[in-house]
């Protein structure tokens, strides 16, 4: 009996492994009392609390006076280098947020997505903390409403607008050979809807007599879809030191050009004069009449691709990726699919049905240590770092948990929407040399496991058990910088220095075999093997200190395949 | 056993082939073409390495290199509109073209204007991923296979990396290259391809993959707790070892183990073979591209220290995807490119191996010459670098086509048809390498389209002979 409660405590860590940010001793123990599925649906009625737009303007509040308090409100109103609420400040807000926040699955849902419909600091868009935060917050509020929804946000988001450049996009002017731009239009169909090949259900490619796969859509369709897109400018002004909420917008203004000038956090709005006119062919010989409106017609095309039969298995399988394995089988796939075509009641894209039926799949609950390899993922370095500061209740005396993760991003090449390019951080069908290309396996989180981010992990492991430095939290204002929080020793609080709770673990740390069962539950479910217990225990009773040992079960579980590879 | 090999940390450079981990850097000698092919490379001073730059998000070349002479370039500004260079910006290019045209360099690449007068940077002009040759009819009346996902960023980059476009494939022509030929470094442990960007396909082959290294660390990174003599880290270090020296039978665990622990054991021999080399006196600006230029000069500048022939070298510059304000961002960054091949070639001179180093820009794709009102779009055919002692300078090859709109290499939309392909391109590249004629089809499966391997011609004749 005793050991049956015990395999829940383990299954229900694993299942936080998928379907969190990383979790606790006390959150595994509720889940494993509450039971998987009455989990997921207790956690699918928590009210969406958080804002992470209105977070990221609270820090750039706390910031801002500082900044003309030390330099002096001309130099700050009239410096060349600009002093705006950039991107770090809503780093600082989804950390926080992270940290602190109870909905569990919401928040790994939404930081999957951001992984799908993707746009990344590493563009302009550094140039505004609250349009970065507020994009997020369209995937984090409907994380578990509809598909189609979520689609016509990100379509409308001035964000995505700047991303790939559709803000501001004019009609077709033939005199001066100007043609509308094909850079959403391309990038929506390829990567956050139906992708390049028709599937099937079970996303196998479907081919044509010649065994073929048959392309989704041809450079005509980008071009039919460019004129759909055009016409759609921002909502208004916005400058830190002057009010501009009077101001009306206006098409191609020289404001419109930034996302620094332009307000970030409300959609695109028409300008139908700038729209392209005339009718636009769709996929699958759907055709949007002339004279519609710019957002009659965004909506008719998003009601396109949101039908095509292609977007529950390309979806899903994304998502199946971002959660559970790199190689979900057909049957998975299928069965992912099935729901996003109907949950049940008739409704085609329910976030919800899709993300249970992923989360539940025989093939997921089933798999254990013993599973075969087709069940595996590498654990993205980002959700390693969330869950090392997240299972040990990471705190600080202020409260300010404004972690800006600059270092860990640089180290590992990952951060919430800091990825290269639209194309995320890996590539879905990314296969690495050596034994799993072999084997015909995909492991996307590979790509970005080089010989400089793997060591780079282990010496930030190192920092954050060994050193004690959890990560980067300033709250004032330095001589240093007039646009940044300051970093420098001398301007860093004491009370911002984020500690963990080792408390639990200091106590049994006398007795190393049931140290190491322990964050082998907490952290893996059950995945260590007996020789990866036996070389940590092996490791750790060379030192007496409790604490100390803490330390080094923590550094070495942490770089063992057993805890990387879920 | 080898643990203590594993934690050293001196003496790296006598570190043999025979040491831990050994069994899985022996990259390439498993191939079955090496073993029909003799490694040329004997000779003492037979160094050569390859700098390949992709330009990530498709360079808007047709910006870059313009028509200067009158008549074309009216035809140019009638094209591209509002996005259009003013011709009293152009840097002239030296050495007009036989047919009497004359050409124009991006006013922000002064560095490159003056290489090219100096006869050590050429262009290849209308270059682009093809499956066989193919003309505008042809094209339009589909009678000719295309490249899979013409136009689209992943698959255009990923083609111009694998030399096989009309498949999916994740292996370069980079890595194939290796695959034949790194046998010859004396190095068996440091792959031949290192990567100042992390993975990509480029240099990936059947067997070789990259060794990435960064600017932003100085070069090669080591596990710090292994360097250290702190209590607790003399400590954990047994367990470090012990952990991921371990042989995982599960796959996945196994390549996490192996990828760190190869980078460990190369981390110490790179490390201590560029702490060996004196600093160059030329200078680099304080960007990350000069930086990455930097490091490469480094790591060439110790060739013989990490036992190296052949080398090759990745850069990912990327933010070139100008769908918008494509005039003041490209500015700034050709002016980067610019600047960082001018200090490259310096170094390199510096080091007197400019002639043994070639270094070459890749790119998704052109862009539209028409304007999408401040930026350009997906197109096909661009214009490309190639620079170095080893280069026929002062030239552009390949066909800088008509940019009139509708000419016979505008297949509709403004999209060039590529007249060169890039596998004439990379073939002349592989043999100057020293890929022996008989391996070139491994290195580019579809050469025989485009050139015969056995002929006395150079594929395109920008490399000396």
């Amino acid at each position: 009996m005793v050991k049956q409660k015990e395999d829940i405590k383990y299954q229900a860590a694993r299942l936080l492994n998928m379907a969190s940010m990383g979790a606790n001793y006390q959150t595994i123990s509720e889940v494993a009392q509450t039971g998987i599925h009455q989990w997921i649906d207790n956690q699918f009625e928590l009210p969406a609390r958080e804002n992470f737009t209105k977070k990221t303007w609270q820090i750039w509040e706390h910031f801002s006076p500082q900044y003309i308090q030390l330099f002096g409100r001309d130099y700050i109103v009239n410096h060349g280098d600009a002093v705006i609420p950039y991107w770090y400040y809503w780093k600082m807000a989804w950390w926080d947020t992270i940290l602190k926040s109870e909905e569990h699955l919401r928040q790994r849902i939404t930081y999957a997505l951001s992984q799908i419909l993707v746009i990344s600091e590493h563009s302009n868009l550094q140039l505004s903390g609250p349009g970065m935060a507020n994009f997020y917050d369209v995937l984090y509020r409907n994380a578990f409403g509809n598909f189609r929804e979520i689609l016509y946000e990100v379509a409308l988001h001035p964000m995505m607008g700047f991303y790939l450049s559709h803000i501001n996009n004019p009609k077709s002017n033939h005199a001066k050979n100007i043609h509308p731009d094909e850079n959403f239009a391309r990038e929506i169909m390829q990567l956050f809807s139906i992708g390049l090949i028709e599937l099937n259900t079970d996303g196998s490619p479907k081919c044509d007599s010649q065994g073929k796969p048959i392309p989704t859509y041809d450079n005509n369709d980008i071009k039919e879809f460019a004129k759909i897109f055009t016409g759609l400018g921002p909502a208004g002004y916005y400058w830190p030191w002057e009010d501009y909420s009077h101001y009306p917008s206006e098409w191609a203004n020289e404001y419109n050009t930034s996302p620094a000038t332009v307000i970030t956090w409300k959609p695109m709005i028409p300008f139908e004069q700038w729209h392209e006119p005339g009718s636009k062919k769709l996929l699958r010989d759907k055709v949007v009449p002339a004279g519609q409106s710019t957002l009659k017609d965004i909506n008719d095309a998003i009601d396109n691709l949101f039908h095509h039969p292609n977007v529950g298995p390309f979806i899903g399988r994304l998502l199946i990726q971002r959660l559970t394995t790199s190689n979900p089988s057909g049957d998975y796939i299928k069965r992912v699919a099935l729901k996003f075509n109907d949950n049940g009641q008739g409704v085609r894209g329910d976030m919800k049905a899709v993300i249970k039926a992923i989360l539940t799949d025989e093939e997921i609950l089933n798999a254990n240590t013993n599973s075969k390899e087709s069940t595996r993922k590498l654990k993205e370095p980002l959700l390693r770092y969330t869950q090392a500061l997240r299972a040990f209740n990471a705190r600080n005396m202020s409260g300010k948990l404004w972690n800006w993760g600059y270092q860990f991003d640089e180290a590992v090449s990952q951060g919430v929407l800091a990825s290269p390019s639209v194309f995320n951080f890996y590539l879905p069908d990314y296969q690495p040399n050596g034994p799993i290309a072999a084997a015909d396996l995909y492991a996307p989180e590979y790509q970005i496991h080089t010989s400089a981010t793997a060591i780079n992990y282990i010496n930030l492991v190192h920092e954050w058990f060994i050193n004690d430095n959890y990560g980067e939290v300033a709250t004032k204002v330095g001589k240093s910088s007039h646009n940044a929080p300051s970093y420098e020793d001398d301007d860093l609080d004491p009370n911002d220095y984020i500690y963990l709770d080792f408390q639990e673990e200091i106590v049994i740390a006398h007795d190393a075999s049931r140290l190491i069962e322990r964050l082998n539950l907490i952290l893996t479910g059950g995945e260590f093997s007996m020789q990866t217990k036996a070389s940590i225990i092996k490791t750790i009773e060379k030192e007496r200190d409790p604490e100390k040992r803490v330390k080094l079960a923590l550094f070495l579980s942490f770089i063992c395949p057993d805890y990387c590879v879920t | 056993m080898s643990r203590r090999r594993f934690i050293g940390t001196t003496s790296c450079a006598t570190i043999s082939s025979t040491t831990l981990f050994s069994s899985i850097l022996n990259l390439g000698v498993t191939n079955s073409l090496v073993a029909g092919t003799k490694a040329s490379f004997n000779h003492p001073d037979d160094y050569k390495a390859l700098v390949c730059i992709l330009l990530s998000g498709g360079n808007d070349s047709f910006n870059m290199l313009v028509p200067y002479d009158n008549a074309n370039y009216n035809i140019y500004a009638k094209t591209r509109s509002n996005l259009a260079i003013p011709h009293n910006q152009l840097l002239k290019l030296g050495n007009q073209r036989q047919d009497g045209r004359q050409f124009g360099l991006h006013p922000s690449m002064p560095e490159v204007q003056q290489l090219f007068n100096n006869g050590k940077l050429s262009f290849i002009s209308n270059i682009g991923t093809l499956v066989e040759p193919m003309t505008k009819l042809q094209y339009l009346r589909k009678q000719k296979m295309v490249p899979v996902g013409l136009l689209s960023h992943a698959d255009q980059a990923q083609q111009w990396m694998t030399a096989i476009p009309q498949t999916r494939s994740s292996k370069g022509w980079g890595g194939r290259m290796a695959d034949i030929i790194q046998s010859g470094n004396s190095n068996k442990n440091i792959s031949m391809n290192i990567s100042l960007s992390g993975t990509n396909i480029f240099q990936v082959g059947d067997n070789a993959i990259e060794y990435a290294i960064r600017a932003s660390t100085g070069g090669s990174v080591g596990i710090n707790a292994l360097q250290s003599n702190a209590p607790l880290d003399k400590i954990l270090q047994g367990g470090v070892s012990s952990l991921l020296e371990h042989q995982y039978k599960d796959i996945f665990k196994s390549t996490f183990a192996k990828k760190i622990a190869h980078a460990q054991h190369n981390h110490l021999e790179f490390s201590s073979a560029l702490s060996n080399v004196s600093s160059l006196q030329s200078s680099f600006s304080d960007n990350n591209i000069s930086a990455n230029f930097a490091l490469i000069a480094k790591t060439i500048a110790a060739r013989n220290i990490l036992g190296m022939r052949r080398q090759t070298f990745f850069i990912n510059f990327t933010g070139w995807d100008h769908h918008d304000m494509v005039l003041q961002n490209q500015r700034s960054m050709l002016a980067t490119l610019s600047k960082a091949l001018g200090e490259f070639q310096n170094a390199l001179e510096e080091l007197k191996i400019a002639d043994r180093v070639t270094t070459f820009t890749i790119s998704d794709f052109g862009r539209t010459l028409t304007s999408n009102g401040n930026g350009s779009d997906h197109a096909w055919g661009g214009n490309v670098m190639i620079m170095g002692d080893g280069v026929n300078g002062g030239k552009i090859y390949g066909n800088y086509p008509s940019l009139a709109l509708n000419s016979n290499t505008d297949i509709g939309g403004a999209i060039m048809i590529p007249t060169t392909s890039t596998d004439e391109y990379f073939a002349e590249i592989a043999q100057w390498f020293g890929i022996q004629d008989g391996d070139l089809e491994y290195v580019l499966p579809n050469i025989n389209r485009f050139y015969d391997p056995k002929s006395k011609d150079s594929p395109i004749g920008f490399m000396k002979t």
